[in-house]
């Protein structure tokens, strides 16, 4: 059965679901099986979602053992009672128990999401400084195998599955001997929506001239962003909504004087990010200026 | 009073810059966007424990100047879990426009090249992030008739960020069709932006301290 009918039914059971103690799981469920069709529609490139996967496996792990590192028994238990129970039985000790766990859980998710950004943004940039001073609509086509349909760059010089020998980004995604072959498939197979539009564009725009690879270029910085920021994406939205840490309606026998503050909840150094991601963007130029200069 | 500033020189450039050369129109994204983002802010304050109790936070703000301590704890919980709320809201939409511009593919604007499309909507968000940040200030203190008592304390990575974005967006005005220069100013101003937020902190704190001392004294 396809997801697409799963998700109608999902809905319809959410909505008449008299157990709200259940409500969360039906939810979660919805939020797959639509969130699965959302991501396919899209239309990633399966390395993509193999990245993206397996950042999300490696967060979980490291999430995992970093509550099994801090947190103690009882907060898990506390955490399962509440999600099944509600809070209504608890008592304010238990309540405040409570309230740490959940801080402590929401700021594991948030730290384990950052340090996976963090360390697919240090990737990528590794990966564009070893590539600069090859051909920069060649560099990052490479990156995560991804690559333009073979009539659309027409100024590389023989083609992606040609290039030349040495340290390179796909030497660097695939280090097995069949790389070539994976990435002229990929060349062969012309998939490349947002290359076609592109093209589409910059002819009805007045662009006569073959050369103008800028645009496929630049894309890419912006198509790098991707597999970078999907992990604080989903850790924020795992802390915020899913977890639902400190939600009011558990902790509103808490007096608000009682409520000790965890200290950070939101780091304030996620401030970096949105700078970062400009950098990103401009990585390309930055690295070819530097080794110009 | 630094992010006053902030926000006047972005209409400033948003206007003269942003409205010539790109297709898109500025003050409309950007309405659009802050609506969004107060409608989750609110939704998130309210869906956090700190939000409880008797009184709002703008109730609390007016009776500020005859609050207990106790009572006036509670309202700097409530205006941070706000805050907090606030810049939850605004990182999320930078960051859904973020990957939005990768699943559109490319931008369909004219001639202006992707990056500098990239840096103008990226920091879009976080130009409403600090108009917000900045109106909820100024309400608060309104609604506080501006008293001494009311303690709102301020974010050092914000204004930072706030300095580095007016940097790229300057850099991508003065030089639009030279990227080498471009990307030297585009390298170098979150250095110069954290320059300038270390010298603005040094003197306002040495300013606060100034004025403490004389408060005690």
């Amino acid at each position: 059965m396809s997801s697409f009918t799963i998700a109608p039914l999902l809905f319809i059971a959410l909505i008449f679901c008299s157990k709200k103690s259940y409500a969360w799981i039906i939810a979660s469920a919805l939020v797959i099986f639509s969130g699965g069709p959302a991501l396919m529609y899209l239309d990633f490139p399966e390395e993509w979602m193999g990245l993206y996967i397996a950042q999300l496996v490696t967060g979980v792990m490291m999430v995992a053992g970093q509550l099994l590192r801090k947190a103690d028994s009882g907060g898990f238990r506390l955490f399962f009672r509440a999600r099944i129970r509600g809070t209504n039985d608890f008592s304010s000790v238990e309540l405040l128990q409570l309230l740490h766990f959940t801080a402590i859980a929401k700021r594991t998710v948030m730290s384990v999401s950052i340090v996976l950004c963090v360390l697919a943004a240090t990737g990528v940039m590794v990966v564009r400084l070893i590539e600069s001073d090859r051909k920069s609509s060649e560099m990052d086509l490479a990156l995560l195998g991804y690559l333009p349909s073979s009539d659309h760059n027409s100024l590389d010089t023989g083609g992606m599955g040609q290039s030349p020998a040495g340290i390179s980004a796909t030497s660097l995604a695939y280090p097995d001997s069949d790389s070539d072959k994976m990435l002229n498939s990929y060349a062969d197979s012309a998939y490349s929506p947002g290359y076609a539009d592109s093209t589409e564009f910059s002819g009805s725009a007045g662009y006569a001239d073959p050369d103008n690879t800028a645009a496929n270029k630049l894309l890419n910085s912006a198509a790098v962003l991707f597999p970078i920021f999907l992990p604080l994406l989903t850790g924020l939205i795992v802390a915020q909504f899913f977890l639902r840490v400190q939600d009011s309606s558990w902790f509103c026998a808490i007096p608000p004087e009682q409520l000790k503050r965890e200290p950070v909840e939101l780091p304030s150094y996620i401030w970096l990010f949105p700078a970062l991601s400009v950098l990103i963007v401009w990585s390309n130029q930055i690295f070819a200026y530097l080794v110009a200069f | 009073m630094l992010s006053i500033v902030l926000l006047a020189v972005y209409i400033y450039i948003g206007l003269h810059h942003f409205g010539n050369i790109f297709t898109y129109n500025f003050l409309q994204i950007t309405g659009y966007v802050s609506l969004m983002t107060i409608a989750m802010a609110v939704g998130l304050f309210y869906m956090r424990a700190e939000s409880t109790g008797s009184s709002g936070l703008f109730a609390m703000a007016g009776k500020i100047e005859a609050a207990s301590s106790e009572q006036s704890h509670v309202f700097s919980q409530k205006f941070r879990a706000a805050r907090e709320s606030l810049y939850t809201a605004g990182i999320f939409f930078w960051l859904v426009l973020a990957l939005l511009l990768h699943s559109e593919g490319v931008l369909r604007v004219g001639m202006v090249p992707l990056h500098y499309n990239m840096t103008f909507f990226l920091s879009i968000p976080v130009i409403v992030t600090l108009l917000l940040d900045t109106l909820l200030r100024i309400c608060l203190k309104i609604s506080a008739r501006f008293s001494a008592r009311l303690k709102l304390d301020g974010d050092l990575w914000l204004i930072w960020l706030g300095l580095t974005v007016l940097g790229f967006i300057v850099a991508t005005w003065i030089f639009p069709y030279s990227e080498d220069d471009s990307c030297v100013f585009i390298v170098f101003s979150p250095l110069a932006a954290a320059l300038l937020t270390a010298v603005a902190r040094y003197v306002f704190r040495a300013g606060s301290v100034s004025a403490e001392g004389r408060s005690s004294s």
